[in-house]
């Protein structure tokens, strides 16, 4: 009989680690199906936009997509918990995650929108503020200043410290950060070497601000119509690669700040102290604001607050 | 004879008009659309640069006011023959040839728009059902932007339709034999 | 096989001299019915394409254009571009490059570039007796400089899938994009030498001319001025320029120029439009053909196809560049670096071929999709600039198709053209 054709669509570029992790997963699976389960990738957006693969999914135009836990934020407020300012960046909670009730109550509010999700790939726990002109060191620092935002949730963080969130589309933020358009760059630690930020910033925060979960997600109807042997070898394979993203997330974060370094940016990373400062400044207005956002919020804070 | 063939011009009439004036409906929205996207663009800069006040929402709802310029000028652009195909070979066709590729575009206006009708409903239809929301500040339903799509659809299937009722009473497909582009008359280059 | 059995059925359909946007979409979709069974969602695929903030740039630089053009302003600016140029041979097309240079340098987009100085320079050029075929010729292919000169949003979006600095692409895009400006204006000396009718030289300027011609265009000459400089000094963003040139047009169009009232922005905004919805609806169709591929997985079997035959990083190269040709004769811009860039990278990766110097080859070859037909958003752009026959607007740009063929064979050569800018900055 012909293979089962698995597609998974996603945007990230090939280069990224957590790319690099799907692609070990495809491989995977066809090593555990003995080539039954054809696994075909679409990244960098090329079949789907980020915010289409939801729907393509859950209309069967593809089989499976990776998408960043916060692009739900709207649609599935409590996806955001695990992106709240300094909550879920300690790594003994990113370890006891999957299988944890929490897990399984954003897996089933997934459910409930049309997408059965299969693994979560721990992305960043790491996030750097850069700026050109002067460090951002102390809480007082980002009065005034125009900084990129990431979504109306976290951006209440940045507000009450006196910043001022602009949004625009990623592939401009680099021009932007070079004339000046903004002061200041908030992202993923590793993404500022990959974006090569550091061409256009001279000076970077390393904090524990948030974390980001990339995570895989297949159309129920394809899933339960799978021989049982291929979906075992599936679920197995993406439990692998969803253990196996944590130290890689980890490594990659590691590498970036000597990389970041190398390439001239004077970084500071936050002492522990610091990042209560930070904590107590940025953290309350986006959990008040996180609470009031569905009825289901405040529970997934009490679970995540049990790992 | 004679009064089946005024009946039929008469109702081909009505339906141009009605066409005609969806069309020039789309078009007058598209136009707002446009400018209201200049104002936002404008504010946008001007509350960031000058007030130090970033807006964070005008860029979302730009995005679907884009959707809205080219959905909703469709009909009207198509009416003034602005659709461009590749003229190569129908240029030298004679006058029968040259209404039969025409009635051929039409139609494959016709089925186009038809299609995106009937598929963009259905997407609208499962956009709401799952209660999508944007990932932007709007918090926009997807449905309402998304509606765009077989609106702009049917708009551009009524204006061909129309199109080839003035051909079936030999009139010439396109408004005024087509549109002036982005020249004035006068500085026309031939 | 698959590939060129569809290239062929595509080529077929669009002779017959349907809307393009319809020859695409219907062709698409029956792709999609014939291979998954049904529509592949396709008016998803439609509002996501259309669905992009970046893209504004089009229409608003658009109604710069239009606003431009009926507050005379386009006039001053062009016969002061007479008065400078008019004793060189082929003077205006001279000047009319030099304008697209000028202007690529605001802006990212190439369809706006040529929308913007072809309202301008088709009618003047004609009017001072240029043949209508050079001048469609010239502002066609001038304006695909858009892209290659920074800033670029096809180098951004390249630069995004491929990790490559953006500030390299843009670096590296100087060189070769002055260089190409340089031939396309040898080139308008050239035709006009060969020509058996060529354009009557007049005398050079008198100094007080020159003045006064500089005078009476001031403020035209200032809207580049205002737009480059706010987007240099971090005013505005690449997009948001186009916006503020509308805007700055639209000023200098009410106050300096006068007699611009409501009513003639109302007929520029619908003006617009109409043109935008055309380029659009194109762009969109050939955004679902580019998914239609993607989904059958041709790019990827392509790219495979050249790299199991062992042919090293050059034979790889001309491979890509072929395949890049093809495609960029039915597609345009995004779609061809979405579905070929991810497919590509790995390979590059292996045969050490320098992502920004592979970059620019892109582009350049991007550049080369705008005006090769069937689908050539530039031509569609003069197309609905002058309504010309297209043969006429194909016969116009095909020795620039060549010359640009040149430039990119010279970019191939010398990967130093592309690489040594960047290399002397912190971009590598
Ligand atoms: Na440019
Ligand atoms: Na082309």
């Amino acid at each position: 009989a012909d293979a089962t054709v698995m597609r998974i669509s996603h945007q990230l570029p090939p280069a990224h680690h957590i790319a690099k992790l799907v692609e070990q997963f495809a491989a995977d699976v066809e090593q555990r199906t003995g080539g039954k389960v054809d696994v075909q990738t679409f990244g960098s957006e090329q079949a789907y936009k980020a915010d289409q693969n939801h729907p393509a999914v859950a209309r069967g135009q593809v089989e499976a997509a990776v998408s960043v836990n916060f692009q739900w934020g709207n649609t599935i407020p409590e996806m955001n918990v695990l992106t709240l300012p300094y909550f879920f960046t300690d790594l003994k909670r990113i370890e006891k995650f999957p299988g944890s009730d929490l897990n399984k109550l954003l897996d089933a509010k997934l459910l409930e929108k049309g997408v059965r999700s299969v693994a979560w790939f721990y992305t960043t726990r790491q996030s750097i503020f850069t700026s050109a002109k002067a460090p951002l060191l102390k809480v007082e620092d980002f009065k005034g200043i125009k900084i990129r935002g990431l979504n109306k949730l976290v951006d209440n963080g940045l507000t009450a410290v006196g910043a001022a969130p602009a949004a625009m589309p990623g592939s401009e933020v680099y021009q932007a950060l070079q004339t000046g358009v903004i002061d200041a760059g908030l992202t993923d630690l590793s993404a500022a070497y990959s974006r090569k930020f550091y061409e256009v910033q001279k000076y970077g925060t390393v904090t524990p601000f948030f974390s980001v979960y990339f995570h895989m997600y297949v159309n129920p109807k394809w899933w339960d119509g799978l021989p049982a042997d291929q979906r075992t070898a599936i679920a197995e394979a993406a439990a692998k690669a969803e253990r196996d993203a944590i130290p890689l997330t980890e490594k990659t974060a590691e590498d970036a700040v000597t990389q970041l370094r190398e390439k001239g940016m004077t970084l500071h990373v936050q002492t522990p102290d610091e990042v209560k400062a930070f904590e107590a400044a940025m953290q309350p207005a986006v959990l008040e604001a996180f609470r009031k956002s569905s009825a289901d919020a405040p529970k997934a804070i009490d679970l995540a607050n049990k790992l | 004879m004679g009064g089946g063939r005024r009946a039929a011009e008469r109702a081909v009439a009505v339906l141009d008009g009605i066409a005609a004036a969806v069309g020039w409906i789309g078009v007058a929205l598209a136009a707002a659309g446009l400018l209201a996207s200049l104002a936002l663009v404008g504010y946008s800069v001007a509350m960031r640069y000058f007030l130090n006040m970033p807006v964070p929402w005008t860029d979302e709802l730009v995005g679907y006011l884009l959707v809205a310029i080219v959905m909703l000028a469709a009909a009207d652009s198509l009416r003034r023959g602005e659709h461009i195909g590749v003229d190569v070979l129908t240029e030298r066709l004679g006058e029968r040839g040259r209404r039969i590729t025409a009635a051929f575009g039409l139609l494959s206006v016709l089925v186009t728009g038809a299609a995106l009708a009937v598929d963009g409903w259905d997407t609208v239809a499962f956009t709401k059902m799952l209660g999508i929301l944007s990932t932007g500040y709007l918090q926009m339903p997807m449905h309402i932007p998304q509606a765009l799509v077989p609106i702009g659809g049917a708009l551009l299937a009524l204006a061909a339709l129309a199109g080839l009722a003035r051909m079936a009473v030999g009139r010439p497909p396109l408004e005024d034999g087509g549109g002036h582009g982005v020249l004035p008359p006068s500085a026309k280059a031939e | 096989m698959t590939f060129l059995l569809i290239l062929g059925g595509v080529v077929l359909l669009l002779f017959t001299g349907l809307p393009i946007f319809t020859g695409l979409g219907l062709f698409s979709a029956g792709l999609m019915l014939a291979t998954q069974g049904d529509l592949g969602a396709v008016s998803e695929i439609v509002f996501g394409k259309l669905n992009t903030y970046l893209l504004v740039a089009i229409p608003l630089f658009t109604l710069m254009a239009h606003v431009m053009i009926r507050g005379r302003v386009v006039d001053d600016l062009y016969g002061t571009a007479h008065t400078l140029t008019r004793h060189l041979p082929g003077g205006l097309g001279i000047a009319t490059v030099a304008a697209c240079t000028v202007f690529a340098a605001i802006s990212g987009s190439s369809v706006a570039t040529a929308l913007t100085i072809g309202a301008v320079a088709i009618p003047q050029m004609i009017r001072y007796g240029y043949d209508p075929k050079a001048a469609y010729g010239v502002v066609a292919a001038g304006g695909t400089l858009g892209i290659l000169i920074p800033p670029s949003g096809p180098m951004v979006l390249y630069g995004v899938v491929s990790d490559t600095s953006i500030g390299g692409l843009f670096m590296a895009g100087v060189v070769p994009g002055m260089l190409i400006a340089g031939i396309f204006a040898l080139w308008c000396v050239v035709q006009d030498k060969l020509s058996d009718r060529p354009v009557t030289r007049e005398p050079a300027p008198s100094a007080r001319e020159v003045a006064a011609a500089l005078r009476r265009s001031f403020w035209a000459l200032m809207l580049p001025v205002i737009v480059l400089g706010g987007m240099y000094l971090g005013v505005f963003t690449a997009t948001e320029a186009a916006g503020v040139g509308a805007l700055a047009a639209l000023l200098v169009a009410v106050f300096a120029y006068r007699g611009f009232g409501w009513r003639d922005l109302w007929e520029s905004a619908v003006d617009s439009c109409r043109t935008s919805s055309m380029l659009f609806m194109i762009l969109a169709a050939a955004g679902v053909f580019g998914h239609a591929l993607t989904k059958l997985r041709i790019p990827q079997e392509m790219v495979e196809l050249v790299a199991h035959l062992g042919v090293g990083p050059i034979g790889f190269l001309l491979a890509v560049m072929l395949l890049l040709f093809v495609l960029g004769m039915f597609l345009e811009t995004i779609s061809i670096i979405l579905i070929t860039t991810p497919v590509v990278l790995p390979v590059m990766a292996h045969l050490n071929i320098h992502p920004i110097w592979y970059g620019i080859l892109l582009t350049i070859n991007l550049e080369l999709a705008l005006i090769t037909p069937p689908v050539g958003m530039n031509l569609f752009t003069i197309k609905a600039i002058t309504r010309a026959p297209m043969e006429q607007i194909i016969r116009g740009v095909m020795p620039y198709v060549l010359l640009l063929l040149l430039g990119l064979g010279l970019v191939m050569a010398f990967p130093g053209l592309a690489l040594w800018l960047p290399g002397t900055m912190a971009f590598r």
